[in-house]
């Protein structure tokens, strides 16, 4: 079969079957195999060795043990512990409950690593505080989507877990690139905030701290603040791997729950088990589908075809970089970013190491543009959770969306045109990593 | 048919809860033992990927049920109850599809298994393997399920049969 051919059932295929409702996971099943039964050169054995082979990554252990670790984390209220101890860091600035809300995702993305978990969890808490003092439901439905996606950025992250295994580049390099990116991120809508309540004339939250309670919340915040540092620890000083890492930080918050806590039961640990496997399950089933699906993309030399197709707009790394954001952010709103970066990333970083960006530029700048995906209207899955939260329709909380949505653009635009936002960190930590 | 999807569901909920703590479990004694003990246990470098093939194909299989696999719905919203109703049984005849092929790859997948082994430790590849020809399978009964709900139950006002 020609090269025109079959890539037309591929995309094509895929393109129909997903705008039509189909599962993403069969639509990229279906087109693949009429290919392959079209190809007298391929067998149907293809199909369940590559599924297999995709599912089968060690890398991608750690999507389970971080679901885990956040699932547990927000069931024995650790969640709230974060809250507080954001409250005391943040909460007396004018828009308080506003930068209580961006600060918890900050110090929630560096122990979760799932920005849904972040929204479920965090959101649950903070939304309905918000809305009774008086916050304006679509900016209390938007701060708390755009500041989810903190959780994806600032390490521990799972998309930067896929991205690693999809790219073949070091996990914990990459979890030490998001550092800065994140932070910035979080420093920008702590800055919108503060715009938000100086307009909207709200002042920081007045709250008498009783005797010992700070001490108190200063050391229950050490619980949450142990995880972290058992993850981004063991990475960066190499004692362990982000998936031993991911298994590590779940066995230490049944721990931590066990000495502080004492919530969990087994009917609990089950019950988060079970949402733990089927929301992996739903993931890996994706990845494996979507690994078929890039194998037969390269098998017909589809990255050759992209490269030239590329390579006649542009040699420019920029504007390679600006459309893979484009790319990514439409895929981001419409697609899980488990498939899409199996499908993409693949085809993506050979070019960019030609034209000369780094491998873990590319993955900050991919995540990023997946991350404005999830807020991006009408499909952005962590926008919708935040609606259903407020309990507002979609567009009650447009206004607010569309102005992180832009301030996060230009970051990542900011991020293109300045790789040392993203590489100055790995450089300094993990220089093993870099090349050259 | 609601039946044994219940039953296949209880059963498959156990296999998924226990295959993660397994996984779990078997990541961290891994880690314990190699910084600890200085020592690798060859059954647990097979059990771990073991736990997670399975848990994901059966998850999978599960996740048609709960219909917890990533879709857009752009369509169904603008149909009338009893077009909406035949657009669901098209979706479920979909899915049963990719059933129907995760099952075909799956015999072949099978065949190879018995004839590869593992090599830390010797096992037969055909306890991995079969989780894709399982995990099809189930896949193709709850697809099954969703079809003939939908094809016996009528319409609701909203055009989507009671569960």
């Amino acid at each position: 079969m020609s090269l025109e051919v079959s890539l037309l059932i591929l995309m094509g295929g895929f393109a129909i079957l997903f705008a039509l409702g189909v599962p993403l996971a069969v639509a990229l099943l279906i087109p693949s195999v009429a290919v392959i039964l079209a190809d007298p050169a391929l067998s149907m054995v293809v199909v369940a060795m590559r599924i297999y082979s995709g599912i089968d990554s060690f890398v991608l252990l750690a999507i389970p043990g971080f679901m885990f670790s956040a699932f547990v984390m927000n069931r024995i209220g650790m969640t709230e512990d974060i809250v507080a101890i954001s409250d005391l860091l943040v909460g007396r600035i004018r828009g308080g409950l506003g930068h209580v809300n961006v600060v918890s995702s900050m110090l929630m993305g560096g122990v979760s690593g799932s920005s849904t978990a972040d929204v479920a969890g965090e959101g649950a808490i903070i939304i309905p505080v918000m809305i009774e003092k008086g916050y304006d439901k679509g900016f209390t439905a938007a701060i708390t989507a755009a500041s989810s996606t903190i959780g994806n950025i600032i390490p521990p992250s799972i998309l930067m877990v896929i991205y690693g295994a999809t790219a073949n580049v070091s996990v914990g390099a990459l979890f030490i690139a998001g550092y800065i990116p994140g932070v910035l991120v979080g420093l920008q809508q702590l800055g919108i905030t503060y715009y938000y309540a100086v307009k909207n004339n709200i002042g920081g939250l007045p709250r008498a701290w009783a005797e010992g309670e700070k001490k108190r919340t200063l050391i229950r915040g050490l619980a949450p603040l142990s995880v972290m540092v058992v993850i981004i620890g063991g990475i960066v000083f190499g004692v362990v791997t982000s998936t031993e890492a991911a298994a590590l930080a779940s066995v230490w918050v049944v721990v931590l729950d066990l000495f502080v806590y004492r919530k969990l039961s087994w009917k609990i640990i089950r019950e988060v088990m079970l949402e733990t496997s089927l929301l992996t399950a739903v993931v890996m089933f994706c990845v494996g589908t979507a690994t078929l699906f890039g194998w037969l993309m390269a098998y017909y030399q589809v990255i050759d075809v992209t490269e030239k197709v590329i390579g006649y707009f542009t040699y420019d790394s920029h504007v390679f970089l600006i459309v893979v954001c484009v790319l990514f952010l439409i895929l981001g709103t419409f697609m899980d970013p488990a498939p899409a970066m199996m499908i993409f990333v693949p085809v993506l970083v050979p070019l960019a190491q030609k034209l000369g960006i780094h491998p873990l530029h590319l993955g900050i700048i991919v995540v990023m543009t997946m991350d404005i995906g999830k807020i991006t209207p009408p499909y952005g899955i962590s926008l919708l959770m935040a609606c259903s939260i407020a309990k507002i329709p979609l567009m009650e909380s447009m206004k607010w969306t569309m102005v992180f949505f832009v301030a996060f653009v230009a970051l990542t635009l900011a991020i293109v045109f300045w790789p040392d936002l993203a590489l100055f960190l790995p450089r300094l930590l993990v220089p093993q990593f870099m090349g050259g | 048919m609601a039946r044994i999807a219940d039953i296949s569901e209880k059963i498959l909920n156990h296999l998924i809860i226990w295959s993660g703590i397994l996984l779990l479990a078997a990541l961290f004694v891994q880690v314990v033992n190699r910084y600890f003990l200085a020592i690798s246990w060859p059954f647990i470098q097979m059990l771990i990927p073991l736990c997670f093939v399975w848990l994901s194909m059966l998850g999978s299989a599960v996740a048609v049920r709960k219909k917890l696999h990533f879709d857009i719905d752009l369509i169904s919203g603008r149909l009338k109850p009893k077009a909406r109703r035949y657009y669901a049984m098209a979706i479920a005849l979909s899915v049963l599809l990719g059933g129907i092929i995760t099952v075909w790859g799956g015999v072949g997948l099978i065949k190879l298994g018995f004839v590869k082994k593992d090599p830390s430790t010797g096992a037969s590849m055909i306890y991995a393997y079969a989780s894709v020809f399982m995990g099809g399978m189930l896949i193709c009964l709850f697809a099954c399920e969703q079809f003939w709900n939908r094809w016996t139950q009528p319409p609701t006002s909203e055009g989507n049969p009671k569960t």
